[in-house]
């Protein structure tokens, strides 16, 4: 075995000592959003922009535009049938204003089961 | 039976004549029809008033700040931009019929020369460089904007009045009228989804204006700061919104919509540099 | 014996200066002239045509746009991961920007 000297010893706790830092830095990474954070935010679902939830207390809005979110188990029985409205309206109405969420990729897949998830129980 | 043939031949050229203007105003009134079935309550007149005809708390919060309008210094500055003379002696007033009043609600034109829309924004920068002037840019609030602020004031109360005549004129209607209802950005909305098909409806806290009056009230100052806005920066605004890259402010595209958008206003009254939130 | 040490001393030194005249070759690909990998370097400059296209036919997304700035953002820290991943986004909304204009136009109601 080769005798290591003092610097390569030093340079392999520097490398160590580095591992753990980084370690640290990934740990205080942003949590990961919830359905309603991403249905709320207005830079991703943005849902409360056209739909009233008149079963959520904290949804706030004026809007009239669209049909209240409410009741949802019982207006889409296939959940699958929820998910393709929200990843593209225009293919059940054309002339839908309802921006297609998958389609042009606002909301990950990931994120459009959250959102569902979380719609799917108002 | 010759007399017949002449008496039917003209009156179809009469048809294809009045068929060159006939799109257009359809295209107008089936507009407008549409809002006064929904909103039979609103006045014609009142459309000028957009998102504030459904809303009287807003309409009083407008009405406060129009009888003593905080912008009025910038308005000053336009007016100052508007009488010094070029370095050749002429004024602006020289190069529009009556010194410029009453004007406004002609523009957009279509220069048949040329083949393009005029707006009255690019009159104001011809006049500049028929005398010598350099042109103002458009997108620029601080001169185009101020200038326009002014110039357009001198219209007030003029009904709009675009003409829309020959084949050129009405290609570029039609691209303006396909602007407006084609989806744009990533949010995928089109003019025409909103200002037509959803007049009146709410979108999060703000009404949605009817299209047939929102081409009148230009400039505009809006919210807190009071911020100058053409109509063509508002319509920069509008594709930002729904994720679009903003086109040419004054570029062709813009025109051509503005030409299209102005005409769904014919027969109100035009009422330069007011307040908007 | 010693021939042969030379002889991959030799070798050693050719492919270590290949190998520094190779990535200067793909440096001078990327706008920072710094040494992203070839496969960031390449989605990069595809990135920068899919948006020039997009722009050309007034169908650019701010979402492709902004992308694009923050692949270039990533290519002057010479983060090639980064690089990969905003210029894929950059290049999919472009062409989304782009597949938006054979939409139908809206019906009014």
């Amino acid at each position: 075995m080769y005798p290591f000297p003092t610097s390569i010893r030093a340079a392999g706790a520097c490398l160590i000592l580095m591992a753990g830092f980084a370690q640290a830095v990934r740990a205080d990474e942003p949590k990961v959003p919830t359905g309603q954070e991403l249905a709320f935010d207005n830079r991703k679902g943005n849902c409360l922009a056209c739909h009233a939830m008149p079963g959520e207390p904290k949804a706030v809005t004026s809007t009239n535009i669209a049909p209240p979110l409410i009741s949802m188990k019982e207006r889409f029985p296939e959940r699958a049938k929820l998910y393709a409205q929200v990843w593209d309206a225009s293919k059940v109405n054309a002339d839908t204003l309802m921006p297609p969420f998958g389609k042009h990729k606002i909301l990950s897949d990931d994120e459009i089961n959250k959102v569902v998830d979380y719609i799917y129980g108002l | 039976m010759k007399q017949l043939i002449w008496i039917l031949s003209c009156l179809g050229w009469l048809a294809v004549a009045a068929n060159a203007q006939a799109a257009p105003e359809d295209d107008r009134l089936s507009v407008v029809k549409a809002v006064q079935k929904k909103y039979p309550e609103i006045k014609f007149e009142d459309y000028v008033h957009g998102a504030l005809a459904f809303s009287p708390d807003a309409k009083a919060q407008y009405d406060a700040v129009m009888t003593f309008p905080p912008y009025d210094a910038e308005i000053e500055k336009g007016a100052k931009l508007w009488e010094t003379p070029f370095k050749n002696g002429k004024r602006y007033a020289d190069c529009f019929p009556r010194g410029g009043k009453n004007v406004v609600g002609n523009y957009p034109m279509f220069d048949a020369a040329s083949k393009k829309v005029v707006t009255f924004e690019m009159a104001l920068n011809q006049c500049r460089t028929a005398n010598g002037e350099t042109a103002y840019k458009h997108s620029d609030m601080n001169t185009m904007g101020l200038l326009t602020a002014y110039a357009r004031t001198l219209s007030d109360g003029m009904k709009m009045n675009v003409k829309v005549e020959g084949k050129d004129a009405l290609a570029a209607y039609e691209a303006g009228k396909r602007f407006f209802h084609q989806r744009r950005g990533q949010l995928n909305f089109s003019c025409a989804g909103c200002h037509i098909s959803n007049v009146g409806n709410v979108l999060r806290t703000e009404y949605l204006s009817m299209a047939p009056g929102q081409a009148t009230h230009w400039p505009a100052f809006r919210g807190g700061d009071y911020t100058l806005f053409t109509l063509q920066r508002r319509y920069a605004a509008c594709n930002q919104m729904v994720r679009l890259a903003p086109l040419e402010i004054g570029g062709e595209e813009y025109n051509n919509l503005e030409y299209y958008h102005s005409y769904l206003s014919n027969g109100l009254p035009l009422q330069a540099s007011v307040f908007r939130k | 014996m010693n021939v042969f040490r030379v002889a991959v001393r030799i070798m050693a030194a050719g492919s270590v200066l290949l190998g520094i005249a190779g990535s200067a070759a793909h440096a001078a690909e990327n706008t920072a002239g710094a040494a992203l990998t070839a496969d960031a370097a390449q989605a990069l400059s595809n990135a920068v045509f899919v948006v020039d296209l997009a722009k050309g036919k007034s169908a650019l997304w701010t979402t492709a746009a902004g992308a694009l700035a923050q692949a270039q953002d990533a290519a002057k820290k010479q983060d090639s991961a980064a690089v990969i991943k905003h210029a894929a986004t950059a290049s999919e909304q472009a062409f989304l920007g782009m597949a938006q204009l054979g939409y139908p136009l809206t019906v009014d109601h």
